[in-house]
């Protein structure tokens, strides 16, 4: 094993060099008044705190929620039925059905969110096509369906996953012991799948309470999202505008970050052998 | 004379291509314990989904109780089934995969309490109600899957291979609890295994199969000492079969000589399967028997040695208690009533 280690090399460089060095700047940003393109002063303080009394933070961080849970809600709602009749079928459709989930994956996430921008502005080739207009850019609406769109597949694919692993045996069973299709169900499917389910709801709130680019897009930048305030934060610096910018936006960029290991320290704790991320 | 609980009457199932079952015909006593014993691919198992309803005949007819049940769904069924790999509930722990009938039939909780306990004192797991599923051991799982069964109080319990993945001491033990439990419990069994010595050991009735066909149904004394073929002979316990002839009744020749059984009915003169169970054979000296061969090998079994002979060109085995060097020469007698005569089958 250990002549073996030297090839792990590159992967000890990537996650310093990425990840581990990253985090450490953004720990020291975030925690002291350093100012990363006027290096000069460095005092360790909590005053980047005060971000958080600011009400279009408290909007943003609110929005990121509400929306997440709304998207994850609505991908629950329509991916889990896609998952249950995917995994009915026999091996090659499913093959076929899956790849047909996942080759939209494939194309590139600005292209697809520039298509949905297209879809909510009025006059645009889909009225072209449809002779209709679907007049939601800027709305809260608009930024959920592109949303739920966009991820999902990622909460197919974890319900799809546990459910095709099920014995079918135990729906036998189940049936041979006095239970109807629909009991059948409550009682032992869906709680054999909530795994599953767990992990296709972080799977799709954690990117959709992140993003970014999809709000400011579709949702004209009238709805922002914790990343729309992140992204501002360090863009501002880098334009040459005063202040402690980037620290701020380190530090809401870690408070992210723990939500995202938390997470996943969840997903682990829901689904020990990892057989629900594919 | 018992009453007739389940009939199966000229079932045919295919799927695709392959007649699983062809032409089926028989039919289960109230309170027996019946076996559906017969290689794997045979059909038994088949047989036993569709009298569990989770499959549906191509045609015939299932009748329980006098009713056709063809189109009954499982659940609405007196029927309950230990499967094969058990299928418990991962998510439930021990007193709740049990009670799972019985809640959804909606029985108040203290009767629940109180049959799931009783339950568990039969299946001998009495103080395992909270242990969850994944703790148990190989032979509790499979007490638990039995119990899940009959605490709903089926009229018939079916088991498919249910001591299948359990190892030959604890197999042995749950078969004269089975058969304890099926007493006890007084509904019928019926267990498909393609295991003879299950099927010996339990069995009140045991139906052999073959291809989708029944060869032969009979007590286990019936089939061990009449099988009606070389098939039967060959499955049920080890077997020696010659090729002989019926001189007339009650007289059968092979090697050349003539014997006496107990066998009649066949044409003068029909070539005929002749079979002999191993330890049906004794030695007495050469110079006094009908058959003599040479000693080729020698086994211990514990109980008894495995010997192996040669009889003109042909190897022979015979279990016996009695001690014979290799390459001795060895006279062999076998008691009429221990000669089986059969049909040849047509090939």
């Amino acid at each position: 094993m250990n002549r073996l280690r030297v090839f792990s090399v590159p992967y000890w460089i990537w996650t310093i060099l990425l990840i581990a060095l990253p985090t450490v700047f953004l720990v020291v940003l975030a925690f002291s008044d350093y100012s990363l393109y006027n290096p000069g002063n460095f005092t360790i303080t909590l005053k980047n705190f005060q971000i958080f009394s600011q009400p279009y933070v408290f909007t943003a961080l609110k929005n990121s929620l509400v929306l997440s849970l709304i998207t994850s809600f609505i991908c629950f709602i329509i991916g889990y039925p896609v998952a249950y009749y995917l995994s009915t079928f026999g091996d090659k459709t499913r093959k076929i059905m899956l790849s047909l989930l996942i080759v939209p994956l494939w194309a590139n996430m600005l292209l697809r969110i520039f298509a949905w921008e297209k879809i909510f502005t009025p006059n645009t080739i889909f009225y072209d096509i449809f002779q209709f207009n679907i007049d939601l850019l800027g709305t809260k609406s608009a930024v959920v369906i592109g949303m739920v769109g966009m991820y999902l597949p990622f909460m197919i694919f974890p319900i799809f996953s546990v459910l095709e692993k099920m014995d079918k045996n135990l729906i036998e069973a189940a049936k041979d012991l006095g239970a109807t299709d629909f009991k059948v169900f409550l009682k032992v499917v869906f709680p054999l799948s909530v795994g599953g389910v767990v992990s296709g709801v972080i799977m799709t709130m954690l990117p959709s309470m992140t993003s970014f680019v999809l709000p400011a897009r579709i949702g004209l930048g009238r709805i922002n999202l914790i990343g729309n305030i992140i992204e501002s934060k360090f863009m501002k610096e880098v334009m040459g505008s005063a202040g402690l910018s980037i620290n701020v936006g380190s530090l809401v960029s870690l408070l992210i970050m723990l939500v995202s290991v938390a997470a996943f320290v969840m997903i682990t704790k829901v689904d020990k052998e990892g057989e629900t991320l594919i | 004379m018992s009453k007739k609980l389940i009939e199966l009457k000229n079932i045919t199932k295919r799927f695709g291509d392959l007649t699983v079952l062809d032409n089926f015909n028989f039919y289960i006593n109230e309170n027996e314990f019946i076996t559906l014993l017969g290689p794997s691919g045979c059909g038994k198992t088949t047989c036993l989904r569709l009298i569990g309803g989770f499959e549906t005949p191509d045609s015939g007819e299932i009748i329980f109780d006098g009713k056709v049940i063809n189109d009954l769904e499982p659940h609405q069924r007196q029927i309950n089934t230990c499967f094969q790999k058990y299928a418990l509930f991962p998510h439930l722990n021990v007193y709740d995969n049990i009670a799972f009938g019985l809640k959804l039939k909606k029985l108040p909780k203290s009767e629940i309490e109180q049959r799931v306990t009783s339950t568990l004192k039969l299946v001998k797991l009495a103080g395992f109600d909270k242990r969850s599923i994944s703790t148990l051991s190989g032979g509790q799982q499979q007490r638990v899957a039995i119990a899940r069964a009959i605490v709903n109080q089926p009229k018939v319990l079916l088991l498919d291979e249910p001591l299948g993945a359990l190892d030959l001491k604890l197999r042995q033990e749950m078969q004269y609890e089975l058969k304890e439990m099926q007493v006890k419990l007084g509904i019928t069994f019926v267990y498909v295994t393609h295991d003879q010595e299950e099927a010996l050991t339990m069995s009140d009735t045991i139906v052999i199969m073959n291809e989708g066909k029944i060869l032969q149904i009979g007590t286990p004394e019936d089939i061990y000492n009449e099988p009606k073929s070389r098939f039967v002979a060959n499955f049920i316990g080890d077997s020696n079969i010659f090729k002989g002839i019926m001189r007339e009744d009650y007289l059968v020749e092979f090697f050349e000589r003539e014997f006496k059984c107990i066998d009649k009915g066949f044409e003068t003169n029909e070539p005929v399967d002749v079979v002999i169970r191993p330890e049906d054979f004794d030695f007495i000296p050469p110079s006094k028997a009908k058959i003599v061969g040479i000693v080729d090998s020698l086994i211990f079994k514990g109980v008894h040695y495995e010997i192996n002979v040669i009889v003109a060109g042909h190897e022979y085995t015979i279990h016996t208690t009695k001690y014979r060097d290799i390459g001795s020469k060895v006279g062999l007698m076998v008691e009429p009533q221990n000669i089986h005569i059969m049909h040849k089958e047509r090939p």
